[in-house]
Order: structure tokens, then sequence, then C-alpha cells
């Protein structure tokens, strides 16, 4: 059966901006949510909307995002004409290189699109936590006959200087794209979600890659030059929760986001979010422990004072020890008495007893991986 | 462990646990949250390199093949070996209380197996063990089946196989059936290895003068032809036999010490994958004591419990010396205790239930109250 519609997920993006929770791994396999990576969202969503083949274009420290896609049985795309497909920068007759752009990364995979034959190519960036079905928008472009479908995402007026922005008609055909302006003439901001004709791509991706002075980035180049062309452009708006986790402080909120009362986004509803699933036994609340507005994974044991924070997969957590506000991740240590307030523990790390790592809201307190932080002295 | 066969039987006779097994295999009775029984004896061979499996089925077995399907999440689903399922032979009674029909009408697949042991384990043992000493006792012994035991730790156990075994060689000179065990003694867990031309000895003898389970009707008939050396496990290991002892082994999964022995160590237990978020402890949420599974919502109050996957407690609820399973609701202000609620069990606002400690009410698969 030939293949509608086949999506690429750009993952090679460094994090820079995540500082040390990127050191060892790639943006997309950054933790969120107590047990998920936030790559297990575009790749939760494609299955979902019924794509069944993906490719993975990974390059910046791919190992432990490779190891966790392994063959994409955990979201079920190990399938016949399926699967998932890992992606890095390889050598050619003329010479390895880098991905220089998206759309470079895209251009430089161009065999691997010729094989799988889809009619459609949907692109998508690993760094945000949404829910979408993306078969609406692959539907939505088809009806309008259009040749390139971007998705955009309303935001507050005030904050769209900070966005690429869409100009539409009435028709949601787009007529103008502004990155970053001053005076926004209009609140949809790009999502970094394309639909492209297959065909129509490719060419374009061979005219940018003979350009010397293109960035071959969808954004700042392609984009810009298929609406010069005139190209049948249309927008398609998504409504729902869509959080950039690209920050410290955003990735923070958007864990905090998910213990309010009722959650703005379900991992367990009709929409399920798949992972790559540990055998870990349930987690084990002790005796004297308290825990509220919380959200604890498998193998985790509590002991002390969990309090509006996120816990993942086999922490400890010491008798009369307290967190709050927090997101400790997979493994982490927190010893008798220590107290972390505001903070991101990153897997492995270990806070000491009686140590204090204290952030404040704004000033979120990061200890990284395997880190071991002692009794003396508060880190800030 | 290569040489080594694995068989795992669920073909026994259940009449001290039928609450739970009405529906279902004894390997397919939920535990601890998120296994069922069987995770425990299929990851221990697995652990132990044990890479061609054989189980054996009951009638009535859809949640056990649900469960464990091609063995993947064992690593058991393989092109050359793997896991595979000995149906049941239907003949009455005969096939249902015991494992021998069984394991002769399925001699074959034992016959064209390549590894020359067989390891016959239930699907009913709580326990983490490495059965690699187990095969080097035997084979040091010289001796031709290794029967493995632990000893009792108290008097609260429920009937068993009891073994006296000379000192020094631990040749096992006798096997009793008890009805009570009492602390110290030297109780067999169903676990038993030999070479596959002994096993098939044993099995085709005892099916032809109309043996019904392996223990009772092959081993203990048939001493004086074999000689039997029993191996000590120290670890925590116990059978689960009635749904006292179920309840029991469920309460003392809390125990830090048992969790940490039996899942946290270096042997994984396996267990079907599931999607399922984290646990939601909302702000009214007052835990101690307590096992809670993925999935779980919690907004009323939990004590000395161990909750499975997908349990909501709502508000004003109160839960204590619970075992509730998979999707089971305790709705508003409902109060329940001494309990084992099994699977989509539905407690209505403000409800009260209450068994006793030592003997917990059991509330049925699927019922609304």
């Amino acid at each position: 059966m030939k293949i509608q519609c086949l999506a690429m997920i750009l993952a090679g993006g460094q994090g820079s901006r995540l500082g040390v929770l990127t050191k060892s791994v790639a943006k997309p396999a950054v933790m969120f949510g107590g047990k998920y990576r936030i790559i297990d969202f575009p790749l939760s969503n494609c299955a979902n909307s019924g794509i069944k083949r993906v490719g993975v274009l990974t390059q910046y420290r791919p190992l432990e995002l490779n190891n966790y896609l392994g063959t994409g049985g955990a979201w079920d795309l190990d399938r016949h004409e399926g699967g998932v497909f890992i992606l890095p920068p390889y050598a050619r007759e003329k010479g390895a290189d880098w991905y220089k752009g998206t759309a470079d990364a895209i251009y430089q995979n161009i065999n691997f699109i010729e094989l799988s034959d889809p009619e459609y190519v949907l692109i998508l960036s690993g760094d945000h936590i949404y829910t979408m079905d993306y078969s609406k928008m692959l539907d939505s472009h088809i009806a309008n006959g259009a040749e390139a479908t971007i998705g955009v995402f309303e935001v507050p007026w005030d904050e769209a200087p900070r966005f690429g922005i869409m100009n539409t008609d009435e028709s949601g055909r787009i007529t103008e794209f502004e990155e970053k302006p001053p005076q926004p003439k209009s609140n949809l901001a790009s999502m970094g979600i394309y639909i492209f004709n297959k065909d129509f791509l490719v060419r374009y991706l061979e005219e940018d890659a003979g350009l010397e002075n293109s960035s071959h980035d969808f954004g700042k180049d392609i984009i810009p030059k298929m609406l010069a062309d005139k190209a049948r452009m249309f927008s398609y708006a998504y409504e729902g929760y869509w959080k950039d986790v690209g920050t410290i402080e955003s990735l923070w909120q958007a864990n905090m986001d998910l213990l309010e009362d009722e959650p703005p986004i379900d991992t367990d509803g009709k929409w399920q979010i798949s992972s790559s699933n540990l055998s870990m036994p349930p987690h084990y609340v002790g005796k004297e422990a308290t825990v509220s507005r919380a959200m604890i994974s498998e193998g985790a044991q509590i002991l002390g004072s969990v309090v509006g924070s996120v816990v993942f997969p086999g922490v400890r957590v010491a008798r009369g020890s307290e967190i709050e506000s927090s997101v400790v991740m997979p493994f982490a240590k927190i010893g008798e008495g220590a107290k972390v307030e505001y903070a991101i523990i990153a897997s492995n790390a270990v806070v000491e007893p009686g140590a204090v790592v204290k952030g404040e809201p704004g000033k979120i307190a990061v200890v990284a991986e395997g880190e071991v932080v002692k009794a003396s002295g508060a880190q800030g | 462990m290569k040489n080594v066969l694995g068989i795992i039987s669920l073909v026994q006779d259940n009449s001290q646990i039928k609450e739970f097994t009405a529906k279902r295999p004894i390997g397919a009775i939920p535990i601890a949250g998120r296994y069922r029984l069987i995770d425990f004896s299929l990851s221990n061979l697995v652990n132990s390199g044990v890479d061609n499996v054989g189980i054996m089925l009951p009638p009535r077995s859809r949640s056990l093949l649900d469960h464990v399907r091609s063995g993947k999440d064992w690593d058991l689903a393989r092109k050359r070996k793997g896991l595979i399922y000995l149906p049941p032979t239907i003949d009455g009674e005969r096939s249902c209380l015991g494992n021998i029909m069984s394991a002769y009408d399925n001699m074959d697949f034992v016959n064209q197996s390549e590894e020359d042991y067989v390891l016959l384990v239930g699907g009913d043992i709580v326990y983490n063990m490495d059965f690699t000493p187990v095969y080097d006792f035997l084979e040091e012994s010289g001796a031709d089946i290794a029967v493995v035991y632990t000893k009792a730790r108290d008097n609260k156990n429920d009937s068993g196989a009891v073994l006296t075994v000379t000192q020094g060689t631990n040749v096992v000179t006798d096997i009793a059936l008890k009805s009570s065990v009492r602390a110290g003694e030297n109780v067999g867990l169903g676990i038993y290895l030999m070479k596959k031309s002994v096993y098939a000895d044993l099995v085709t003898t005892s099916y032809e003068h109309g043996g019904v389970d392996f223990l009772r009707d092959a081993l203990m008939t048939m001493g004086d032809r074999y000689i039997a050396v029993g191996y000590e496990h120290e670890g925590y290991a116990v059978t689960i036999g009635s749904t006292m002892t179920y309840y029991r082994v469920s309460m003392e999964m809390l125990d830090p010490a048992v969790w940490e022995e039996l899942f946290m160590g270096e042997r994984t237990v396996y267990t079907k994958l599931r999607d399922k978020a984290p646990v939601e402890y909302k702000s009214t949420a007052e835990v101690s004591d307590t096992l809670a599974a993925n999935g779980c919502t919690i907004r009323g109050k939990v004590d000395h419990s161990v909750l499975f996957r997908g349990v909501v407690v709502e508000e004003r609820a109160v839960v204590k010396n619970c075992i509730i399973m998979q999707d089971a609701v305790i709705h508003a202000g409902a109060q329940i205790s001494n309990a084992i609620l099994d699977k989509n069990v539905v407690i209505t606002e403000d409800k009260r239930l209450s068994g006793a400690f030592n003997y917990p009410m059991i509330i049925g698969k699927d019922i609304t109250i």
C-alpha cells in the first residue's frame, strides 16, 4: 500500500537553552511529566493520527535517543511498511556534512523520502508538548488543494513579536510571513509544523541546496521563497495545549501544569501518549510520608514530603526530606532532611542528607545528571 | 542455563484460592499492584538464561494469554526457541487437577528440544531467584533431581510439601503433604530440575498408573528409583496456595525490604508493559504505607494498602488495609477496610465495607456496590 503521509521529526537540536539538561542527550530525549521524553509527544501524535512511517533526524548526542527509540515498538510503529527510521548525517560521495539547517537536514535525506514515496511530507519539531491530530491538518491541506500547510497557534497579542507570524486572508491562505514582527498584523504563530506535497517540497529543497547565501532553514529561507513564488499555502489553526519546552523555565512550568486539578493535557485519555516503559514495581509511599498535588511514577520510594512536584521512576526520597515545586528525574536520590524547592533535579543526581537546593519562581535551580550536592551551603 | 528447558505448570488444584481462579488460571492472578503471579517464574527463568520456555495451560486461559502474548515483554518472542504454549488436554477432572496428563500429552515438545535438562516450576510462587546455582548443585551432587525448598519463617503457612533432608548431603529422604506447615520446616516450592530422561520416565510411568499430580503421583511414588536432593533458597519465597496467603503476601510487599528484594535488585521482574501516566495525588490526598501503580488518581485517604493500575480514590473516601485491583473506583465518602477488590469493582458514594484483618472481605470482578 502506498504511504500517504511520511513524517519527519527534526530531533537534532542541541537545546543549548536547556543548559546541563542537554549535556549528554539531545533535546527531544529530555524527560518530561514523570515518565515521558519530549519526543514521545510527536511520536504518539503520529501513531494516533495514523501515520505509520516516521523519520527522526538526529545529530547532536544521538546515542541515548537512538537507544530509546529502538525500532519504534513502544509507539506501535514497528509495522510492515512503517517504522521509526533514525536518520543521522552520513557520508556521501562528496564528503560528510553536519545538518546545516532544518531544510538542509531534510534535503540530505531526500533519498529516504523518495524511497518511502509518500504523497505528502509532514515536518515536525521535537521540542513541544502537545496532543495534535495531524490527520485533520492533512484533511484540510487536501481540501484546500494546498501545496503547503503551516500549523499555527493563536498566541496572546503581546507575545506575538516573539514568534514567526502568519498573515492570512479569510480563506486561511497565507499572504505574508513575518519573523518576530515588532508590530504584528496577526497573532497566528507558526508552530514549526508543515505539510508539503512531496514533489513540491523536493523541488524547493533542491533549489535551496544550491544557494550559497541561504541558511537552509524552513522559516528563514524555504517558506519565504514559496510565498514569493505565490505558492498555494494555507494555515491550519491548532487549538489546545501547546507548550514550547525549550528553556529551563518553560520545561519546569509545563511540568507544573500537569499538577492542576484538571490537567490541560491528558496523557492517558483517548489520545494515549506512549513511551518506552520500564518494568518497575508500583512506587511506595511510607508511613510518615506526605504527598500532595504530586505526580509520582513507578519504582520510586517516598519516605519524606513531596508537594507540588513531579517525581520520575526510581527516585528515592528519604525520611524528613522536603520537595516542593520541583521536578525530580529518574533514579535521583534526595537524602535525609534535604530540602529541594523550585528546582529540576536531573537523572541519577544526589542531594545529600541535609543539603539544600533552592531556586525561586523565574529562577529555577538545576542539578545536573549525576551531580552530587553536598550539605554545606545552598545552591542557587 | 542454556542447557535447560523451562516448563511453567499452571495446571493444579486451586480449591483454596477459588475466589480468584474462577475466571483465570493461577498464574494470571494480579499481584503487587501491576504484576501477575506468573511474572515471577517467567522472569526468573529468563534471568537465569533459560530461553526455551513452555507454559502448561489449564482451560479458561484467556486472561493469561492476553497477559503473556508473544512473550515479547520477557524477551521470549524469538525466531529460534522462545515461548511456547502447551494447551490443555480436555479429559475431565483428571486433566484439570494436576499436570501429569498435560505433561504426558506435550512430551513431544520436550523430546524435540535440544536441551538436556527440564526445569519444572509452578506459576504461583512469589520470589526473585537465580536458578543457575540449582543446576550447579545438581551436577555436583550426582543426584537425579533437585527439589527447591525454603525454610518456613513462621506458623502462618498453608498446607505444603514438607521435605526431610539428610544433613550434609541434602538428600531428600521423605516428602510429606501437610495441612499446615510449621516454622523451621523445609517447604517445597514446586521447583524441580532433572535430566530430560528422568522427567520423561517420571511423567510416563505416573501417567500409566493413573497419576494426576507431578509431586504427589510421580516424585513421591518413585523415590526408590531416583535420588532427589533438596536445594534451599534463602531469599523471600512464598507459594500462593490460598486466599489468606495471597492477602498476607500482598501486605508483606509494603515492607520496603521485601519490595527491595523482589523488585529493585539486579534481576528485573518483567511484566506486560502498558502505557499509564504516573499517579496523580491531588491536594486533598492523604496517603501512607501504600504501594500505588501508575494510572491511579487519589483525592482521598489511603493507608496500608496496595493500589493497582488505574484505581480512583475520590475525595473523603477512606481506604485501609485493602488490596484494590485494576480500574476499581472508590467514590466520594466511601469507607472500606480489610478488603480485596477484584478488577473493575465500583464502591458508590458513602458506602461502608469492612472485613477483618485475619479474614478479608473479597469483592468479585466487575461488581458495583
